[in-house]
């Protein structure tokens, strides 16, 4: 039973335990999660932005609207990337960050340039920005490399930090399985011993007799199984020995109290023949009264012995177990 | 008989003049039973004040063996309800009332004989009487059940009531006197050996009063 009560509280202990640390990994994910989410906007940004420069370096007249609102989003994004970074923060995330913005800057100055030049109509200006969309396409490619590196880097920083952790709650929850499946090969005993009693309990009701009861038959390692099983046999074996010395105890007094009798009467029936042939004695008489009086307490003790014994006999083989 | 015939008839209502003989019998009734009729159980409860006119009643219990513990007879003339109380308006029966003869029984409403003579101060001391007679019964009861020995027993009620042993069989006179059978044969021949009664086609006949007297007192 100690061993059930303390696998009881490691059980406890281990799933409040692992439920406290899968929602912190939880909460790591979720971190993660809007970390890859920015990147991936700011990817999705440049290549609009990039979009936006070939149209418009096609369609000259189109508006640069579409463009500054890509810039402005992307500009917007980034202020969100820097407070992510913040918490996972490394070395080599942190010099491919200054990469990206690095980049970033000649790819916004690129635009700049674009856009003023974009406006002006001259053979020089032409070549100008021929050259200026070149760049950048080139640059742009370049930022979409860079932010995938970013990504994987920063896979690989996440799982490398949170290797432990993983580990852990692995190695947890293998000792909870481990834990229950003991629980359970220790509960399987004091099931069947339950069961055992539970039917040997019905037996005995539903038979409606004490008689004869049959004791418990356990097979079983466990101290606590067994010492309650022994206490319910001893309890079983005392209660069968009360009922067999019970009626043994009643036959006899009733046998010795006929032996009385008999003595009685024998000396009652030499009373009488010795009152036959003398006068009434008085002492005689007293004598002869006491004898009957005797007799009467005999038989009706006799009586009484057999009230008991019906008593008995009713509640070893009467319906009273039954209510 | 009338209702009122009877109760002047009855000792217990003599104080009573004719207008209140006349009130009484306003909320009384009659009613006959046939022999072994079950009148009342134990610890039943009754609106009536109950008077055996005519008859015999018994009064008795039955022990967890379903044995007849025999207590007392209830002879005519006699107050057949057992009074606990006087505060209460219901009387409760102590022991179960069988009919040993048939007989007239004479009902009164309690409540009404209480409101209009009781609480006057009328009939206290008569109830009172019948009171102490149910008391001395009682006595009896308790000096045949653990004072009095078997010879005792059989010698005070051959003593006290010839008639009733007479009437009765034996078996139902053992019953009575809480003894075997056998020991009332043996007491009978003990007390025939000794002169002191004479048995005659299984009638007793005393032929020795004061020896009978002695035997029961000794």
């Amino acid at each position: 039973m100690t061993k059930i009560k303390i696998v009881g509280i490691l059980i406890f202990t281990l799933s409040i335990t692992l439920a406290l640390l899968s929602s912190h990994m939880s909460k790591q994910n979720s971190i993660n999660n809007d970390f890859l989410d920015v990147i991936n906007a700011q990817k999705a940004f440049t290549q609009d932005i990039a979009k936006n420069i070939f149209f418009i370096y096609r369609y000259r007249k189109t508006s640069t609207n579409e463009l500054d609102k890509s810039i402005k989003a992307f500009i917007k994004n980034m202020k969100n990337k820097d407070r992510l970074i913040v918490q996972g923060d490394s070395k080599s995330i942190s010099n491919k960050l200054d990469d990206i913005t690095s980049a970033w800057n000649k790819y916004y100055l690129l635009v700049q340039n674009f856009r003023d030049t974009k406006e002006i109509v001259s053979p020089y200006a032409n070549i100008l920005l021929d050259k200026l969309v070149n760049d950048i396409y080139h640059i742009n490619i370049n930022l979409v490399l860079e932010f995938d590196e970013l990504i994987k880097l920063h896979n690989k920083e996440y799982d490398n930090k949170h290797y432990f952790t993983k580990t852990l709650q692995y190695t947890l929850f293998t000792l909870l399985v481990m834990l229950l499946l003991y629980l359970f090969t220790q509960l399987k005993g004091l099931i069947s011993f339950m069961q055992k009693f539970l039917s040997t309990s019905k037996k005995i009701i539903t038979n409606s007799s004490i008689k004869e009861l049959e004791p418990i038959k356990i097979k079983d390692e466990n101290k606590e199984i067994l010492l309650a099983s022994n206490n319910f046999n001893f309890l079983v074996e005392k209660i069968n020995i009360s009922i067999e010395n019970s009626s043994r105890s009643i036959e006899h007094s009733f046998s010795s109290l006929y032996q009385v009798e008999n003595n009685i009467e024998d000396l009652l029936e030499l009373i009488y023949t010795m009152q036959k042939s003398l006068p009434i004695d008085k002492e005689l008489t007293k004598k002869e009264d006491a004898l009957i009086d005797s007799l009467e307490e005999l038989t009706t003790s006799a009586k009484k012995l057999q009230d008991l014994k019906s008593d008995l006999d009713a509640l070893v083989s009467s319906c009273i177990l039954k209510s | 008989m009338t209702i009122k015939e009877i109760l002047e008839s009855l000792e217990f209502f003599s104080s009573l003049d004719v207008q209140e003989i006349e009130l009484l019998s306003s909320f009384s009734s009659l009613s006959s039973y046939a022999n072994e009729y079950l009148l009342h159980y134990e610890n039943e409860q009754s609106q009536n004040l109950e008077f055996l006119i005519s008859g015999l009643a018994k009064s008795y219990k039955i022990d967890k063996h379903k044995n007849e513990i025999f207590l007392y007879y209830i002879y005519k003339g006699s107050l057949l309800s057992e009074i606990e109380t006087f505060k209460s308006q219901t009387l409760d029966f102590f022991s179960n009332i069988s009919i040993a003869e048939e007989s007239l029984v004479l009902n009164i409403d309690y409540e009404l004989f209480k409101s209009n003579f009781l609480d006057k101060n009328k009939l206290c001391l008569e109830l009172s009487c019948e009171v102490n007679a149910r008391s001395q019964k009682l006595q009896s009861l308790i000096n045949r059940e653990f004072i009095y020995d078997s010879v005792q027993k059989v010698s005070m009620m051959l003593y006290g009531d010839l008639e009733m042993f007479n009437k009765l069989k034996r078996h139902d006179i053992s019953l009575i006197l809480h003894i075997q059978p056998a020991t009332l044969s043996r007491v009978l021949n003990r007390l025939k050996r000794n002169n002191i009664i004479d048995i005659i086609h299984g009638q007793i006949k005393v032929l020795d009063i004061n020896a009978l007297k002695e035997v029961a007192n000794d």
